[in-house]
């Protein structure tokens, strides 16, 4: 396993590194996670977490926008930044001899970005656009309706880029103070994975990272969300669509939920297990054809905040009462019964034996080491978690779900060409 | 590339003709192995449009040991993963497992290969299937107009129909042409199997003939010869399409993976979209700030095929302008040379992108079972050498061979 070589090391400013080596290609990932994302936003200013992350590019006080644009793609690398819920992110895929320009320029990007006025116009802009664009798209506009019913009142209901209102309104000196107060090294984890060692790794983030200060910092934790007291329907209309998108959905639970691992169990039975084996996409699809992707999921999204029971099928409009309560049906059905011992033995067998792809790309053991730290994943959970999972019983996967799945209190969400909103 | 070798691949050729090809990788304790029939819509004909694709999906409705389901209930209790897709020139079967469990990958594969059955009823059933995938494609922001251009693009070549077919043929397949199909196709000989992980050549050579030994080589699959280019003049179409935003899909002729230009097709590939450094992003982003994205991408297909350009444009933007402009940046690389930085950069990415494919054995898989259903072996062997030898010259020369007629089909969406 490439975790041979794992070594974590915490700075005096609270900066966290987590480094493994990994000498098979000469290829490195260096990743930074800040832990403030779309959760972190003022309610009034949806997108600006993620607007933020995107200007991280646009100018440091060492290097200009076009700098940074030379830096990585001179040398033939990958450079993104991304925002979720819980975190901004910067990636950066490059050649190991490179990577002593590559942590500088993270850290660059962290610690002094500076911001320039001219190129936050063109960032507004573009995400205004991407905004619009973004509603073509059908699974985009049911996911981003579910979210507005599931986050009410608070800073997830919107979308991660904002809206387009929100986004008009930002100003420079927005974006400059979510930096301010959010990026920080006590809130910060660097991970890197690949062909270097350790020691390597720790002196260059010493240099470029050592000395970043907190100043003004401000933990901050969105709102809890409450889950829905009362059923809810919404319909979109999508004019000129084949389709009629579908999905179920109501508030799931953070990771560190006590019942995390028999869900993840739950969901492998019902709706997002390999292939078509799990039960919505078996009856729906294959004995019934009535869709090509349909599936359901609780624990795919459950983070330092709580995810979202997300359940979902496309169909054509004839189908609309059949796919809609076919979808209903299997999650009703399940919480009655819960799974067979059969079902429960092949979904334990496909959770414990699947673990191992979790490994496989200096990305995928970034993502595996920043869970590790941020859920306190010790150094036995990788001998523990078949464990985990292969204990629990049908008693218990029952109890889960009909715990933290509810087919009353939830909201449907429908969106399709008009007539097969209306009936 | 001093300190680094490509990692070597074994290769077979069985009695009955299958081409087996393994990378041994310790890294992780996985194994993926892929297998191509060399089949796909290049070999339909009008009426039978998307047969290969729905074959794809037959091929996991039960064999004569395996029924319905069976091959993913398989997979999931050994705690792998699998999938398929079809292109325009092969088909693919790929699983993943644990180094300690992959070979029953090798048995479904076996048996798939020549007992697949077509049960009526699943039949029908996967149809409904298809046409909804159809549908879901029709309503992707791009999916129509990538449809319409395709079509456009050729005269007659079959790469203008819809790798998943017409809808019409879809409706009308039935399961003995689809029968006649399979045994065409779906012989040894017309295949390759890559085997790419923890596991070492000798055994996995020896436990290959053992599932495949019993597969008769049957008839060779006709041999279709490589076709010529034979894009179309300019074409505009104007897809009738609800948007919020403007798009442009332009389709330009490029090289097949059997033409050398299509190294240097690579480099023009990057240099007009991969990054905010390249031309494209520069123009149209940055500059005039006509698009929010700007994307290119660069086929490897048996026959030429083509250079697909999105952009996705702002709701005001000039549709005549942007198309102009598109055409001066285009015309440009086919008559003055990439400056000295701009063809080290895009060199840079195409060995790095070779690079990080190589970390999982799922890309790896790709890029051996894919060149060699397209008859290219050794693809990749001398590929770092042969981009890294490019020249600027010889890039300009490959874009003023396939450009300069202006040969290309735009489609439009327009918002509203």
């Amino acid at each position: 396993m490439v975790l041979d070589g794992f070594e974590r090391r915490v700075w005096d400013n609270g900066l966290v590194l987590l480094s493994c080596r990994n000498d098979r290609l000469p290829v490195v990932s260096v990743n930074a996670f800040v832990l403030s994302g779309t959760g972190q936003n003022p309610l009034r200013q949806p997108g600006l977490a993620a607007l933020a992350s995107r200007m991280l590019e646009e100018g440091t006080a060492k290097y200009g926008a076009d700098d940074i644009s030379r830096l990585v793609e001179d040398a033939g690398g990958n450079l993104s930044t991304f925002c979720q819920h819980e975190l901004t992110g910067i990636s950066l895929h490059l050649r190991d001899r490179d990577l002593q320009e590559g942590l500088d320029l993270l850290a660059q990007m962290l610690s002094r970005p500076t911001f320039p006025r001219e190129r936050f116009d063109l960032e507004r802009e573009k995400a205004l656009t991407q905004l619009e664009a973004l509603e073509d798209d059908p699974q985009v506009v049911v996911s981003n309706l579910l979210n507005r019913e599931i986050y009410e009142g608070g800073p997830l209901q919107f979308p991660t880029l904002g809206t387009p209102a929100s986004v008009r309104r930002f100003r420079i000196e927005d974006i400059r103070e979510f930096h301010r107060l959010r990026y920080a090294p006590t809130n910060t984890i660097l991970v890197v994975v690949g062909n270097t060692g350790s020691a390597q790794v720790a002196d260059l983030v010493d240099r470029c990272l050592g000395s970043w200060g907190n100043g003004h910092y401000r933990r901050s934790q969105p709102p809890a969300p409450r889950r829905q007291r009362a059923p809810r329907t919404r319909q979109r209309v999508l004019e000129g669509r084949e389709q009629v998108h579908i999905c179920l959905g109501h508030l799931g639970v953070t990771r560190d939920h006590p019942d995390f691992y028999a869900l993840q169990v739950m969901d492998a039975v019902l709706g997002s297990g390999p292939g078509f084996t799990s039960r919505i996409p078996r009856e729906l699809r294959d004995r019934r054809g009535l869709a090509y992707t349909t599936y359901s999921d609780l624990t795919g999204s459950a983070g330092r905040y709580p995810g979202r029971f997300f359940a979902y099928i496309c169909t054509s409009p004839s189908n609309r009462q059949a796919a809609l309560s076919g979808l209903l049906g299997e999650i009703e059905s399940f919480i009655e019964d819960g799974p067979t011992e059969e079902e429960l033995a092949l979904a334990q067998k496909y959770l414990t034996g699947s673990f191992v792809f979790d490994f496989q790309s200096n990305a995928h053991v970034a993502r595996f080491l920043l869970t590790a730290e941020l859920f306190d994943l010790d150094g036995d959970y990788i001998r523990l978690y078949p464990e985990w999972i292969g204990t629990v019983d049908a008693e218990e996967v029952k109890r889960v779900a009909r715990l933290h799945l509810d087919t009353v209190n939830f909201t449907a969400i429908i969106a399709g060409p008009e007539y097969a909103l209306t009936r | 590339m001093t300190r680094f070798r490509v990692p070597p691949v074994h290769r077979h050729r069985l009695d009955n003709g299958l081409t087996l090809l393994v990378r041994p990788d310790h890294t992780s304790p996985v194994v993926t192995t892929m297998i191509c029939y060399r089949v796909g819509s290049r070999v339909e004909t009008p009426g039978l449009t998307g047969i290969s694709h729905f074959l794809e999906h037959m091929m996991f409705k039960g064999t004569g040991r395996y029924g319905p389901g069976e091959i993913d209930r398989i997979t999931a209790l050994h705690g792998g993963s699998n999938n398929a897709f079809t292109t325009q020139d092969y088909t693919a079967y790929f699983f993943s497992f644990a180094a300690d469990r992959w070979v029953c990958a090798l048995d479904i594969e076996a048996d798939r290969m020549s007992n697949n059955r077509f049960d009526p009823r699943q039949f029908e059933l996967e149809r409904q299937v298809i046409l909804e995938e159809s549908k879901m494609e029709q309503d992707h922001p791009w999916g129509a107009l990538r449809r319409s251009v395709e079509m456009k693009a050729f005269e007659s070549h079959p790469y203008r129909f819809p790798i998943i077919g017409l809808s019409r043929d879809i409706q009308a397949l039935t399961p003995e042409q689809m029968l006649e199909h399979y045994r065409r196709y779906y012989v040894p000989e017309n295949a390759v199997l890559a085997v790419a992980g923890d596991t070492d050549p000798e055994f996995t050579l020896r436990t290959v003939e053992q599932f495949f030994q019993q597969t008769a080589s049957g008839d060779p699959p006709p041999v279709l010869p490589p076709r010529e280019a034979e894009n179309r003049g300019r074409v505009k179409i104007n897809v009738r399409r609800r948007s919020r935003v403007p798009r442009m899909l332009v389709a330009l002729p490029a090289p097949s993976i059997h033409q050398s230009d299509h190294d240097a097709f690579q480099i023009l590939d990057r240099a007009l979209s991969e990054g905010r450094l390249s031309r494209l992003y520069r123009k149209f982003v940055e500059e005039t700030r006509l698009a929010s994205l700007v994307h290119t991408e660069l086929g490897d297909t048996f026959d030429p095929y083509l250079l697909l350009i999105r952009l996705e444009l702002r709701e005001d933007a000039d549709l005549q302008q942007t198309e102009e402009l598109l055409f001066q940046e285009l015309m440009q690389l086919c008559t003055s040379p990439l400056a000295g930085k701009e063809l080290t950069r895009a060199k840079n990415q195409c060995i790095n992108q070779f690079l990080f494919e190589l970390e999982t054995t799922f890309d790896q898989c790709m890029q051996l079972a894919s060149m060699e259903a397209l008859q290219r072996p050794g693809y990749w062997d001398d590929y770092v050498a042969r981009i890294s030898r490019l020249t600027a010259e010889e890039v300009m020369a490959a874009a003023a061979r396939h450009w300069s007629g202006r040969r290309w089909t735009v489609g439009v969406v327009e918002s509203g």
